[in-house]
Formats: structure tokens, sequence, C-alpha cells
């Protein structure tokens, strides 16, 4: 049996196809519209929208969990949380058409959208 | 049988080296252009020399006891990501392993790496039942070729000292 190579070229066409990919999904992302409107939903429910463009100053909004979420400059991003390792609140604060921020612990995702806001603009539970 | 034992406690060594391996990588700090919550993966070496050597159980054994100490460490979110991320992982390398001739080192590891990622993404999606949470895939894409392709260099540089253990106490997988 031929002993297994460090790196082969089969590797090398592997890697090649998925940073291709990845840096072509990056790249035209990177071209992306500011985003008009941030969806919240936990639990897979639309729990909230912002506006994002009229979303200058800073504004909070606490949802049901406890998750603290802040619209400020056309941006959005997770103030607070009690997850235990943080990772939404270290994705910052995102604005593009496409961008998401996540909380998995608590079931809540932000995405922002190009298009306006529906006519929903809170949901209270 | 005595090899059987071997095999066993070999396992678990392994098992707690990727335990300290996970522990030392958080506390890496974050840097801004790293995808939020990417980490190197050293911990896979553990699955990646049972995966090659040891054979199915030990690997899978690994996963499970990865999973239970990111749990018990992290929480139940990122036992349950750790532990379907493992789980794929794992059953991709020793696919790999055993089918395949083509591939090198650096490609088992950095496919492997891949389906890490993305076991875990699945499973975040369900879990907050959104799948706009795929929009993390490029970057952790990107960040999972260079991880993978670290282990699996460091998995062939090491595998012939832990190779020795093995064969010192006639393990087999």
């Amino acid at each position: 049996m031929k002993e297994r190579k460090w790196i082969s070229k089969t590797d090398g066409i592997v890697l090649c196809a998925l940073v291709l990919c990845a840096a072509g999904c990056l790249l035209w992302r990177a071209f992306a519209q500011p985003g008009a409107v941030a969806t919240v939903t936990v639990d897979g429910e639309t729990v909230l929208q912002i506006d994002l463009q009229t979303a200058a100053d800073a504004q909070s909004y606490t949802l049901e969990n406890g998750v603290r979420l802040v619209a400020e400059d056309h941006a959005v991003r997770f103030a607070e949380s009690d997850c235990p390792d943080g990772i939404c609140m270290e994705t910052g604060a995102i604005s593009k058409a496409g961008e998401t921020a996540a909380c998995v612990p608590n079931r809540t995702v932000v995405y922002i959208t190009g298009g306006t806001a529906n006519d929903v603009d809170m949901i209270v539970y | 049988m005595k090899a059987k034992t071997y095999r066993i406690a070999l396992t678990g060594l392994l098992g707690a080296c990727a335990v300290a391996l996970s522990y030392l990588e958080s506390l890496l700090p974050t840097a801004a252009f790293l995808p939020p919550g990417a980490k190197p993966g050293l911990s896979n070496l553990a699955n990646m020399f049972a995966a090659e050597v040891l054979g199915p159980l030990p690997a899978f054994g690994i996963a499970f006891l990865k999973a239970g100490f990111a749990a018990l460490t992290r929480g139940g979110t990122a036992g349950i990501m750790s532990l379907c991320g493992g789980i794929f992982s794992t059953a991709v390398m020793l696919l790999l392993f055993r089918k395949d001739r083509k591939l090198g080192y650096v490609g088992i590891g950095v496919i492997s790496a891949v389906c890490h990622n993305l076991g875990q993404l699945c499973v975040a999606a369900a879990m907050v039942g959104n799948l706009s949470v795929l929009a993390y895939l490029p970057a952790l894409l990107l960040f999972g070729v260079v991880a993978g392709a670290l282990t699996g260099l460091i998995c062939r540089a090491v595998s012939p000292m832990l190779r020795k253990v093995t064969a010192r106490f006639q393990i087999k997988s």
C-alpha cells in the first residue's frame, strides 16, 4: 500500500475550489447594497422589524427572551444577551442586505433585507 | 485481550488531549477579521489520528467526549453544535482514510474541517428556525480551509510518533 502524501494534487484542486467558492461569495457580498430593514426572528417567528433608514439615533429594543438590540447609524447589533459565548455580540453591527447576526442559544436571528418594511412594524406578544 | 485494553486507554488519552486543545483554543483572542465564533479546531487532530489509526469506535468516542466537554463548559447549545459537527466530520474522515487514495493529509484535514463547520451551521439553522444563518458559510469555508490544512499537516507530523505507541502495544483498528 502506498503511503499517503502530506499534500497531493487532488488536495490542491479541492483547496482551490473551496477558496474560490468562498471568496466569490464574500466578494459578491462586499458590494451588497446597504439594507433597508432589519428583521428579528425568535424560534423562526418574526418578532420585530426595524426600519434602518430612519434609525439614525441609538434606539434600543429588548426582546421577550432578554436579548437587547441596538439600532444606530443605519445598522443594528446585539447589545446584550445572556448566552454563554457571546458570539452574537462579537458579530458587531450589521447594515448590508444579506448580512446576518445570530444568537443560537437564544434562538434569535437578525438579518437585513433590501426591501422596505412591511406593514408590520412591531409584533408584541 | 490486552491490546483491546490498551486501545481503550489510548482513546481516553486522545480524548483528554482533544479536550485540552479545545480549552487552549478558547483562550485565544478573537480577531476582527475572523468570522465570529470561528476556532482553529485543533482538537480535530485527535479525531483525525483516531480515524486514521484506531478505527470508528475510538474516533466517534472522542467526538462524543468533545461534545460533552463543550456542553459542560459552554452550554447545551454549544454541545449539540459540537456533537453534530464532530460526528459529521469524523464520519467523513473515516470514509476518506479508508476509501480514498488520492487525497493527502491536507486534503482530508480541509474536507473534514469544512464538514465540521457545515454540520454545525445546519444545526444552528435548525435551532434558530431560520436559514439566514447560512450567510456565515462563505467565511466559515475560508477559515475551515486554513484551519483544516493546518490540522492535516500537524496530524501527518505527529502521526509517526503516535504510531510507535500503537505498534508498541500491538493496537490495531
